[in-house]
Formats: C-alpha cells, sequence, structure tokens
C-alpha cells in the first residue's frame, strides 16, 4: 500500500462526521435516511460524505429496491491503522535504543558521575 | 476489526517519552553523526557512523542509512533542517527516492521538542505530512495556549 493510495483513506477520515458514519456501518449496512438521523443535516449533505468514503474505498453501496445502502470495508481501514503503528513501532524501537544509549554513555563519563 | 480499531485521527504520528538525562547531552545524541549512529532505527538495524553526514543550519541536511543486520539490505535516508532551534526544537523534512527502500518514508516532515525537565528530558516527536490546513491548526493551537498562559500569568500577578 502506497502512500497515494492511503491519502484519499486520511483525507475521509480526518472529518469527524465521515468517522461517525464509519463508526454507525459497523452496526451493519444503512441508507442514507438512517444514516442522516443522528446528525443535523440535510442527506444531500449526508449523501456529498458517503460519496468522499466511496471515493477512498472505506464504504460501497448497494442498491437495494429503491434505496441504496453504505457498507463499510475493512481493508482500508485496518492498512491505515497498519500505516500508523508501523511508524510508532519505528519510533519506539528507536527511542528504547536512545535510552539505553544515553545510559550507556552517562555511565562511561564523570559528568553523568557527578551530577 | 471491532469499532474501536476506527482510526479516530489523521496520519500524524505522536511520540513522547522521557529520558533519564539532561537536555544539552540530548540534543547532541540528535545532532552529532557518532552519537545518532548509536541509537537511531527499529531494532534489527544499524546505522554506520561514516554514513551519517549533519549540517545543523536551516536548510543542512540530517543523513544516515540504515542497514538491516540480517539482510545487509541499506535504506538511506536524506533529511533537511527546515528549523533548528538548539537545544530545544528540530524540524526537518525527509526527502524520499526510490533508492530509500523505505517508500512511504518519502516527504515525511519531523518536528522534534526537547524540554527541559533538569535531570530529564522529554522528547516530544511529531511525524506527519502536516498538510497546510493542519499547519494552520498547529499554529492556531499554539497561539491559543500562549493566550491561555499570558492570562493566569496576569492573573497571578494581581
Amino acid at each position: 500500500m502506497t502512500t497515494d493510495t492511503l491519502s484519499p483513506v486520511f483525507a475521509a477520515l480526518a472529518d469527524p462526521t465521515r468517522r461517525a458514519i464509519l463508526q454507525r456501518l459497523t452496526d451493519g449496512d444503512a441508507n442514507v435516511a438512517e444514516l442522516a438521523e443522528p446528525f443535523s443535516m440535510s442527506q444531500p449533505a449526508i449523501s456529498k460524505h458517503l460519496r468522499v468514503l466511496e471515493g477512498a474505498g472505506l464504504i460501497s453501496r448497494n442498491r437495494v429496491a429503491t434505496a441504496r445502502y453504505s457498507h463499510l470495508e475493512a481493508d482500508p481501514l485496518r492498512e491505515a491503522t497498519e500505516y500508523m503503528e508501523k511508524y510508532k513501532r519505528f519510533w519506539n524501537g528507536s527511542f528504547d535504543r536512545l535510552a539505553q544509549a544515553l545510559a550507556d554513555y552517562q555511565d562511561q563519563n564523570s559528568e553523568g558521575a557527578e551530577k | 476489526m471491532t469499532d474501536t480499531d476506527i482510526p479516530v485521527d489523521d496520519r500524524d504520528v505522536y511520540i513522547t517519552r522521557s529520558f533519564h538525562a539532561p537536555r544539552e547531552l540530548v540534543w547532541r545524541f540528535w545532532t552529532e553523526p557518532d552519537r545518532l549512529a548509536s541509537w537511531f532505527g527499529p531494532d534489527g538495524f544499524s546505522v554506520p557512523t561514516e554514513s551519517v553526514s549533519i549540517t545543523l543550519v536551516e536548510g543542512g541536511e540530517w543523513n544516515l542509512t540504515m542497514v538491516e543486520d540480517a539482510t545487509g539490505i541499506t535504506s538511506p535516508l536524506h533529511t533537511r533542517f527546515v528549523t533548528v532551534r538548539e537545544p530545544e526544537y528540530l524540524e526537518m523534512v525527509i526527502a524520499g527516492g526510490d533508492s530509500n527502500g523505505l517508500g512511504e518514508l518519502a516527504e515525511l516532515r519531523l518536528r522534534v521538542e526537547f524540554h527541559d525537565h533538569g535531570e530529564k528530558t522529554r522528547v516530544t516527536l511529531h511525524q506527519g505530512p502536516f498538510t497546510d490546513e493542519q499547519k494552520t491548526a498547529t499554529a492556531t493551537g499554539w497561539e491559543m495556549s500562549f493566550v491561555a498562559l499570558d492570562a493566569i500569568l496576569e492573573g497571578g500577578l494581581q
């Protein structure tokens, strides 16, 4: 997964309404009226958010009779989470080594012993 | 996958850690080649001291090469300082390149704060692409903090 693919995912996740919509979809598929209900927003406004989420691959939409149902797609979310975790591991590992290097340095130097 | 797995933030990464060392020493471990080489990189990687090149001025370089111990595969990291405020703040941009083998590390921005707590130093690392929108948000956040601090200080003096 490249940064270019993840960019729309993170852009989509940057908005609190869209995160709330995703949260709602973890309970099951929903149509736009059901998704609009908790927000003081029009259905067209919600539809706009849904298009962004769909563009990022975070949801898919299926038509059932006259209504379109949104479905949460887990993979891009998982990849976004893994992206973050990877860098946290990188820095936490480096910082463990920095703590050790600082301790070693101070053990070997009189400056450290004098403090 | 549970509902708690949904990331609630953008792609920025924050890491903070308190080190048992004075701030000037921690600063040296970030800005002197042999010191930096002794710790940078995750487990299983080494940084040869001779691969480190640091020019500690704004626009200067902070370059190094990580070598994976098991395979010998090298990952050069080319980084340029955006801001240098000794001994409290460094900001740099990691310039990618196909040769670095890290792909996504390209164009990342790092902000590193060194907070003086006497015998201890708290290092706060903020990694992100920092879009213009995010930069403004961060700057506004700092301004608001300082306004609040001023108000508290004035209140205390009355």
